[in-house]
C-alpha cells in the first residue's frame, strides 16, 4: 500500500481504536492489560468529542463518555475523533489529549518529580523516559487492538459486543476477554 | 510547550532508510551546514527556516554538546518570517506611488510599475522591522528511531521533512493509524484483511432514522 493511502485511507482505525479502548476501559473497569507491558488503569475523562462526516457531538464533564449522550452518538454511528484521557501505572499518572485521526497526543503532562531548577539535562532525561513509557504502553495497546481488528474474532464476537455495549445492553467481561484470548494468548505467552 | 518543560503537544515520526550507525559522528557537518541563515531584506523569500539550538534560538553555531544529549538529538527547527503590517505596506505604498506619478508628471502606473514598486516599498519597510521568529523542538531518539516535533502543525510537519531530509539523508514516517498497524507486523492473513478493511460502525440496522 502506498503510503499516503496508508496514511489517508487508514485514518478511521485510529477512531475505531479509541471506542475500543473506551469499550475495554468500562468493561474492566479502567484496568487494562496490555500485551508485554505491565498493566495500567486508564479512562476517558473531561472531553471526548464524537464525529459521522460533518455531524459533530462535543461532550464535556467529569466522565463524559458515561453519559447517556456519548452512547446515543455512538448509535448513531459517530465515533470519537479527539478524547481526553488519564492512564495510571504503579505511581505514575498521564493526562493527555488523543487525537484519533493521527494518534497524535496533545497537552500531556508528565509525572516528573525533577523540577526546572535541577540539572537541565537531567530535567530532558526524565521526561523523555516518561514519555517513552507512556508510548510503549500505548504502542503495545494500539497492537492488541490491531490484532483484534485483523482477526475473525472481531467480526463474529467483540464488534456484536461493542454494539450491545453500546446500546446499554449487557455485555460479559469474561466472555469478550476469552475471545480477545483466542487471538493474543498466545502471542502474549511468546512475549513473556 | 516543548521537549524540555510543560505539558507536550506534539506529531511523531519514525526515521527510516540507511541510518548511519554513528549520527553523532557523522552528521554535525551536515546539520551545520544546514543551520538557520538570517533573513535578508533584499532577498525575494518571505520565510527562511534552518536548525538552531533547542535552548536557544538565537544560537545557531551548533556543536556537539549543543545537539547530542546521549541518545538523542536535539535541535530547535527556527522558522523566521518577514511580517509587514497591511496597513502599514498599504500607506507606504500610496506615498510612494504619488511621489513616483509626480516625480514623472504621470496620471497613472502600470502593472509593472506597480509591481517594481511594491517590491522597493516591502524592502525598504524590512530594513525597519524584525523578521518574526518561532522555533520547534525536534528530538530524534537513536536507539528506537523516534522522532518528536513539538507541533501539530501540517506546515511545520512538511518544513521539518524537507529539512530533515536534506540534512541527515533518510525519511521520515508520519505516525497515523495506517502507519503504526504497519509497523505491528502483520502476517500475510493480517496483511489481506488489513489491505480490504472497512470503518466500522456500531449503529444497528433499527437505529437509521
Amino acid at each position: 500500500m502506498e503510503l499516503l493511502d496508508l496514511i489517508e485511507g487508514r485514518r478511521f482505525l485510529g477512531r475505531e481504536f479509541v471506542v475500543w479502548l473506551w469499550f475495554e476501559s468500562e468493561l474492566s473497569e479502567t484496568n487494562l492489560e496490555p500485551s508485554g507491558v505491565d498493566p495500567v488503569s486508564m479512562w476517558l475523562e473531561a472531553q471526548i468529542t464524537l464525529v459521522l462526516e460533518k455531524e459533530e457531538s462535543r461532550l464535556k464533564g467529569a466522565i463524559p463518555a458515561s453519559r447517556p449522550e456519548a452512547k446515543e452518538a455512538l448509535r448513531q454511528g459517530k465515533l470519537p475523533k479527539e478524547a481526553k484521557m488519564r492512564l495510571v501505572r504503579g505511581d505514575r499518572e498521564y493526562v493527555w489529549t488523543l487525537k484519533a485521526d493521527s494518534l497524535a497526543l496533545s497537552g500531556l503532562k508528565l509525572p516528573t518529580q525533577l523540577k526546572k531548577n535541577d540539572e537541565k539535562h537531567e530535567v530532558f532525561y526524565e521526561r523523555m523516559m516518561l514519555l517513552e513509557d507512556l508510548e510503549t504502553t500505548l504502542e503495545a495497546l494500539f497492537a492488541d487492538f490491531v490484532r483484534v481488528r485483523l482477526s475473525d474474532v472481531w467480526d463474529d464476537e467483540v464488534l456484536p459486543m461493542m454494539k450491545s455495549w453500546a446500546h446499554g445492553e449487557k455485555v460479559e467481561a469474561e466472555a469478550y476477554l476469552a475471545a480477545k484470548r483466542v487471538v493474543l494468548g498466545d502471542r502474549r505467552k511468546r512475549r513473556r | 510547550m516543548g521537549a524540555l518543560r510543560g505539558s507536550l503537544t506534539f506529531s511523531r515520526f519514525y526515521v527510516s532508510g540507511d541510518i548511519p550507525d554513528d549520527v553523532p559522528g557523522t552528521t554535525l557537518k551536515r546539520i551545520r551546514a544546514n543551520a538557520f541563515q538570517p533573513l535578508s531584506p533584499d532577498e525575494e523569500a518571505s520565510e527562511g527556516s534552518g536548525w538552531a539550538n533547542i535552548e536557544d534560538p538565537f544560537d545557531t553555531d551548533l556543536d556537539h554538546e549543543k545537539v547530542f544529549y546521549n541518545e538523542y538529538v536535539c535541535l530547535g527547527l527556527r522558522l523566521d518570517r518577514w511580517v509587514v503590517p497591511g496597513p502599514l505596506l498599504k500607506a507606504h505604498l500610496r506615498d510612494a506611488e504619488q511621489a513616483l506619478l509626480a516625480k514623472k508628471g504621470l496620471e497613472r502606473l502600470g502593472r509593472k510599475a506597480k509591481a517594481d514598486l511594491k517590491t522597493m516599498v516591502v524592502r525598504k519597510l524590512r530594513r525597519q522591522l524584525v523578521p518574526s521568529l518561532k522555533s520547534y523542538d525536534v528530538v530524534w531518539n537513536l536507539r528506537t528511531n523516534v522522532l518528536h516535533l513539538y507541533s501539530q502543525s501540517e506546515r511545520i510537519a512538511t518544513l521539518l521533512d524537507d529539512l530533515f531530509k536534506r540534512t541527515f539523508k533518510v525519511d521520515l514516517v508520519p505516525e497515523s493509524p495506517g502507519t503504526a498497524a504497519e509497523r505491528v507486523g502483520l502476517d500475510a492473513r493480517e496483511a489481506r484483511v488489513f489491505a480490504g478493511l472497512e470503518e466500522t460502525t456500531l449503529a444497528r440496522p433499527e437505529d437509521a432514522r
